[in-house]
């Protein structure tokens, strides 16, 4: 796995926190934790994270609502709730505000790897569309200048 | 530093600012700018004002952003302090570099 793919965990749990970290430093990705909201938003202003895990129930504020807060800060980070509670409600509610998926606690390891698994490779495929796209822009772009060019030497002859 | 060696440096630069946009977008930059103005990637370090207008004509607004992430790159790769700006300029920018890492040698040289 590459380093480069970093995890952000936002649970105010140390064990959970403890346990996540060595689970997914095992796995090869270069993760951070933090206990409340307000780091998690300081932490992904100053840092691009691939993805989240975002504890439901935090000190400071709810993780929903911190999904609100960081979805037009960090469009691209993926965001996993993480919930002790799953309730419809809750799912719901996470959805609309902007979370890619969900994980309930008690912890399945191998589910919360291939759900992690799973966002990271859809992050990729939307990289790569977004991507493409540019590169389709690009050429349109380069197109339309040859055409201008064309029609400011048709005018001047 | 030599002037082949800075254009190096530069064109790394260059690569390093344009690759934010991903591999495909970097590599249709250089493609367009050998094929369609006819400008070599090699020489984008002579050419930089004619670079700068491509991709002024290519990104329009979004020019500018695309310039400070290739200055900021230059900077980096430089080992110089660069603090962002509201408006950037890219020639200017690289004029800038290029003053400042032979003015730190000639300090090392001569004291």
């Amino acid at each position: 796995m590459d380093k480069t793919v970093r995890i952000l965990i936002v649970d105010d749990d140390e064990n959970i926190r403890k346990v996540l970290l060595a689970i997914l430093e095992d796995k090869g990705y270069a993760v951070e934790s933090v206990g409340t909201a307000r780091e998690a938003v300081e932490k992904s202003k100053r840092k691009f994270y691939n993805l989240a895990l975002i504890d439901i129930r935090l000190p400071d504020m709810e993780g929903i609502e911190l999904l609100t807060k960081m979805r037009d800060t960090t469009p691209k980070m993926r965001k996993v709730i993480i919930t002790g509670y799953p309730t419809l409600q809750n799912a719901v509610d996470a959805v609309n505000k902007g979370a890619d998926a969900y994980i309930v606690k008690p912890f399945d390891v191998e589910k919360v790897l291939n759900t992690i698994d799973h966002q990271l490779r859809k992050q990729q495929e939307e990289k790569k569309y977004s991507q493409d796209k540019v590169a389709e822009f690009i050429e349109a772009r380069v197109k339309e200048m040859g055409m201008e060019t064309e029609v400011a030497e048709k005018q001047r002859r | 530093m030599p002037q082949g060696k800075f254009n190096r440096v530069l064109l790394d630069a260059i690569e390093g600012g344009l690759s934010s946009l991903g591999d495909s977008p970097r590599e249709a930059i250089f493609y367009h700018l050998e094929t369609s103005f006819r400008l070599k990637k090699e020489n984008i370090p002579l050419n930089l004002s004619e670079f700068q207008q491509v991709l002024e004509r290519i990104f329009g607004p979004g020019a500018p952003y695309l310039e400070k992430l290739i200055i900021r790159c230059l900077y980096e790769r430089l080992g110089l302090g660069f603090e962002e700006p509201e408006h950037v300029d890219l020639v200017v920018y690289v004029d800038d570099a290029k003053r400042r890492v032979m003015r730190e040698e000639e300090v090392k040289q001569y004291g």
